[in-house]
């Protein structure tokens, strides 16, 4: 199961899903929605990355770790003391809790940005948003390739310099720190000359002498409309039923809302909201498998 | 009328001596195929500049570029953009989006054309141009020459009058390098698209170029058809004759510069079999006396010999030293070595064994990743092998105190020399490979690198000012500075035109005299037999053949020099043109 089926949907519903992923995650901190997010989040990352996504789960789940664990440091707040230190300052249970509901939200928003960065490339920015601000988008899409570009080069720097001696991993701290200072500025004059051409290639191929226009290779419809309108759908109910049930609050004391119907509704909207992106591949995965047992 | 015409072009940089170009009159006519040549800042990309408004360099100019008859300045910058396609040196950052179609379609979004006929414009470039495997790949995934490629498919998806092309192939390899001049030509056959190129691999374009223009210090000196361009840079004795294609440099040599010479290898082996009788095959034991004067200078490696007597000499002369010393001194020994990027990844060196004798140049071709990089990378310890071992001068622990007081065993001279440089001028450059010296020592010590590597003048110049062959040196410098004994060179050659490669070879002959041992890796053939003493070949993670360089090339029948080519079957073992010029010379007397 790659990220291609639900990437070729229309870039408007692709784009819409994951903003509303996020809107949701980021609202709805209810235990059962956050498990819920967190759940299919992991999942979709899992089946668009596969085994290389494992590494990125992995850091993922230190860093959640470490901010719960952190946390209460920096709330002293909370009425369960687990323990004291430096004299007295509470390290709270409320605070652990408090850390654990933000550590997970955070993971899931992040999860969620790779897969999108799995599926939304930069050409289907230019598409979305590309009429209304040419400029801007233009801007990003080159932007977006010179993050991995300049990421390349600056391997490439170090290494040759590295093998000379000039390098980040070689001699005092004060050293490294030069050559590091040293290979940045290289970077630097690399990457303005780099621009310098890349403005000539653009000037030269006719950019900014007018209006311009997108080549877009994006329809909207069949698929896309169906999914379209079951995530409209799906995303309203889970909002509203986010919004009524209300925030938990974790300070001083733990109160969880109650999970009544409407928030039940809620719950079971934002959970199969969530699964489309699953159910769309998991679609293909069997038509495909269907197709192969006919030949 | 002519499509583009120069009229008295003069132009100046501001504040600069003097004129880049000096009244240039030139005229392009539609469907021809003009190649622009010269030394190394002779204007001519000032030149080229001249042809698109929103390319033109700041600085005075006068005199006149015409569009069909109308003063450029009068032609709108949509018309230009449309009807002028340029193509630059450097293939990574004129690409400007990050997917292959994105980027064909560039060019046509920026005029405002209508998406379904744009669609059917990119479909056509894809097919035309091959591209249609690449077509949703990231440009980042693809090759030097495929991104080279991809900008003139995406210029010419504007369907330009005419295609300007400034040292398209210089940062490309041989055989990308082919494939991009093979692609232009069909364009200008098959289209009509008019070309106007700068380019310093005369061999390949001298023999598909209609008519060569050669500019000097900003002046036109010669211009006509390619074989009247050659003659005439022969009989004035032009630094660029070293440049020209193997068939018509030996021509000139032998016969002096007349008119009609060889271009082609085909036209080169037809006139040479009519000049070598088939009985002349093996070569007289001649005590000729030496070719005369110019052939002496032009081919300093021919080692002035005459003929095959002399060369294989030459050979048993090397067996000989090599029988006397026993076995020599290895600088690098690489016995079953296995290298792979990642656990998963394949492997890309699957068990090289490589011996490179102490105290000469090793040359180690091969094609577009076959390991070439990932060897010398192993050797100089910045990858590590999973499997085998690198042994240096002996010594298996050499490389874990590579650094020995400042002194390296083994140093690196990468492929882009500039990832070296990080400062404004060559001379901070240079000094940065002395920490821990007084301020007097440095500045000895950097003049005394800079003079050696002739670099002496170029001290505080910008390392991004300097022209292919001057980096080159001045990167060269600074990596001596480090006094490795073992240097390794990953492709030397490239972005240098003729006249550098030969400085270069130059330099690097007198280093091995002064006992420090040569490894280049390179796809330039041409440049390997003439420099080499040894060669290998590495092909699929594997080196395939390694024997002295005379043996290595003439045994060869594809992937050797166009002397080699030219020459097979009609004199044996001639690797450079000096050496098929020595052999005619023993043949025919009277010449």
């Amino acid at each position: 199961m790659g990220p291609n089926a639900f990437g070729r949907l229309h870039p408007a519903v692709t784009f819409g899903f994951f903003a509303g992923a996020v809107v949701l995650a980021v609202l709805g901190n209810h235990p059962a929605f956050q498990v819920v997010g967190l759940v299919a989040a992991v999942a979709t990352y899992l089946a668009m990355r596969g085994r290389e996504g494992l590494s990125f789960l992995g850091g993922l789940l230190v860093l959640a770790v470490a901010l719960t664990l952190v946390n209460p440091f920096f709330i002293p707040q909370g009425s369960t003391v687990l323990f004291s230190y430096l004299g007295g300052r509470p390290y709270t249970l409320e605070g652990l809790l408090y850390g654990a509901s933000t550590a997970v939200m955070l993971a899931t928003v992040l999860l969620w940005f790779g897969c999108f960065n799995q599926v939304m490339t930069s050409e289907k920015l230019t598409f979305l948003f590309g009429k209304a601000a040419p400029a801007v988008t233009m801007v990003i899409t080159m932007v977006l390739r010179l993050v991995p570009l300049y990421q390349r080069k600056a391997r490439c720097i170090s290494d040759a310099r590295g093998a000379l001696g000039l390098s980040v991993r070689e001699g005092s701290a004060a050293q490294r720190v030069r050559s590091g200072a040293r290979d940045l500025s290289a970077l630097t004059t690399w990457g303005l000359e780099s621009a310098v051409i890349t403005a000539d290639s653009m000037a030269a191929r006719g950019f900014g002498t007018g209006r311009r226009t997108s080549f877009a290779r994006y329809r909207f419809a069949g698929e896309s409309a169906v999914v379209c309108a079951f995530l409209a759908v799906a995303f309203l109910l889970a909002l509203t039923g986010v919004l009524s049930l209300g925030t938990m609050i974790f300070l001083p004391t733990v109160q969880l809302p109650p999970l009544d119907a409407r928030g039940a509704l809620a719950l079971t909207a934002y959970a199969l909201f969530l699964c489309v992106p699953l159910a769309v591949m998991g679609k293909e995965a069997v038509q495909w498998r269907c197709s192969l047992s006919k030949m | 009328m002519a499509l583009l015409a120069f009229e008295d072009v003069t132009f100046r940089y501001p504040e600069a001596a003097r004129t880049a170009l000096d009244g240039v009159s030139l005229e392009v006519e539609a469907g021809e195929y003009l190649c622009l040549c010269g030394p190394s800042g002779c204007g001519k990309t000032t030149l080229l500049r001249q042809m698109k408004t929103a390319l033109q360099p700041a600085g005075e100019r006068s005199g006149r570029v015409l569009l069909d008859g109308r003063p450029l300045d009068h032609v709108p910058a949509r018309e230009q953009a449309a009807r002028i396609g340029f193509v630059m040196q450097n293939p990574d950052a004129q690409i400007v989006t990050d997917r292959v179609w994105s980027e064909l379609a560039f060019g046509l979004e920026n005029l405002g054309w209508e998406p379904s006929a744009m669609r059917l414009r990119v479909a056509e470039m894809a097919s035309y141009f091959g591209l249609e495997n690449w077509f949703e790949r990231d440009v980042a995934e693809l090759s030097g020459g495929q991104k080279q490629l991809l900008n003139l498919a995406a210029v010419m998806a504007m369907a330009p009058d005419v295609l300007v092309l400034d040292e398209p192939t210089a940062q490309l390899d041989p055989i990308a390098a082919t494939t991009f001049l093979e692609t232009v030509k069909r364009l200008n056959r098959d289209l009509g698209t008019t070309v106007v190129m700068v380019e310093h691999r005369l061999e390949e374009v001298f023999a598909v170029a209609d008519r060569v223009a050669v500019l000097e210090e900003g002046r036109v000196v010669t211009h006509g058809t390619p074989q009247e361009v050659a003659v005439a840079l022969y009989a004035a004795n032009s630094p660029l004759t070293c440049a020209l294609p193997t068939p018509t440099r030996v021509f000139c040599e032998v016969k002096g510069p007349t008119v009609p010479a060889p271009l082609t290898i085909q036209e080169g082996r037809t006139w040479l079999k009519n000049v070598i009788a088939t009985e002349a095959r093996t070569f007289p034991s001649s005590s000729r006396p030496e070719p005369e004067g110019r052939s002496g200078e032009i081919f300093p490696n021919s080692e002035n010999a005459s003929g095959v007597a002399k060369i294989s000499r030459l050979r048993a002369l090397r067996f000989a030293r090599d029988d006397e010393q026993g076995s020599p001194q290895l600088a690098v020994a690489i016995k079953n070595l296995w290298f792979r990027y990642g656990r998963t990844a394949p492997d890309v060196l699957r068990g090289v064994d490589l011996a490179v004798p102490e105290r000469g140049i090793f040359a180690l071709s091969g094609g577009n990743g076959a390991g070439k990089s990932t060897l010398l990378r192993c050797i100089c310890g910045v990858a590590g092998p999973h499997r085998g071992k690198v042994v240096l001068f002996g010594d298996a622990g050499s490389r874990k105190h590579a650094l020995d007081q400042g002194k390296r065993v083994v140093a690196l001279l990468p492929q882009e020399p500039l990832n070296l440089f990080a400062f404004d001028t060559v001379r901070a450059d240079l000094e940065e490979m002395l920490p821990h010296a007084s301020v007097q020592e440095r500045a000895v010590a950097v003049q005394a690198v800079a003079e050696r590597c002739g670099v002496a003048g170029l001290l505080n110049r910008h390392p991004y000012d300097l022209s292919g062959g001057e980096l080159q040196r001045a990167a060269l410098a600074k990596v001596l500075l480090a006094h490795p004994r073992l240097l390794l060179l990953d492709e030397p050659t490239k972005g240098l035109d003729a006249l550098a490669k030969r400085e270069f070879a130059a330099l690097l002959r007198q280093l091995t005299a002064e006992g420090v041992t040569v490894l280049l890796v390179s796809h330039d053939v041409e440049f390997c037999a003439r420099t080499a003493d040894q060669a290998a070949l590495l092909f699929n993670g594997e080196v395939v053949a390694s024997a002295p360089v005379r043996e290595f090339f003439a045994r060869n029948a594809f992937y050797t020099t166009a002397a080699s080519r030219m020459s097979r079957g009609i004199i044996d073992d001639a690797i450079t043109a000096g050496d098929i010029v020595a052999a005619c010379v023993a043949a025919e007397p009277e010449v």
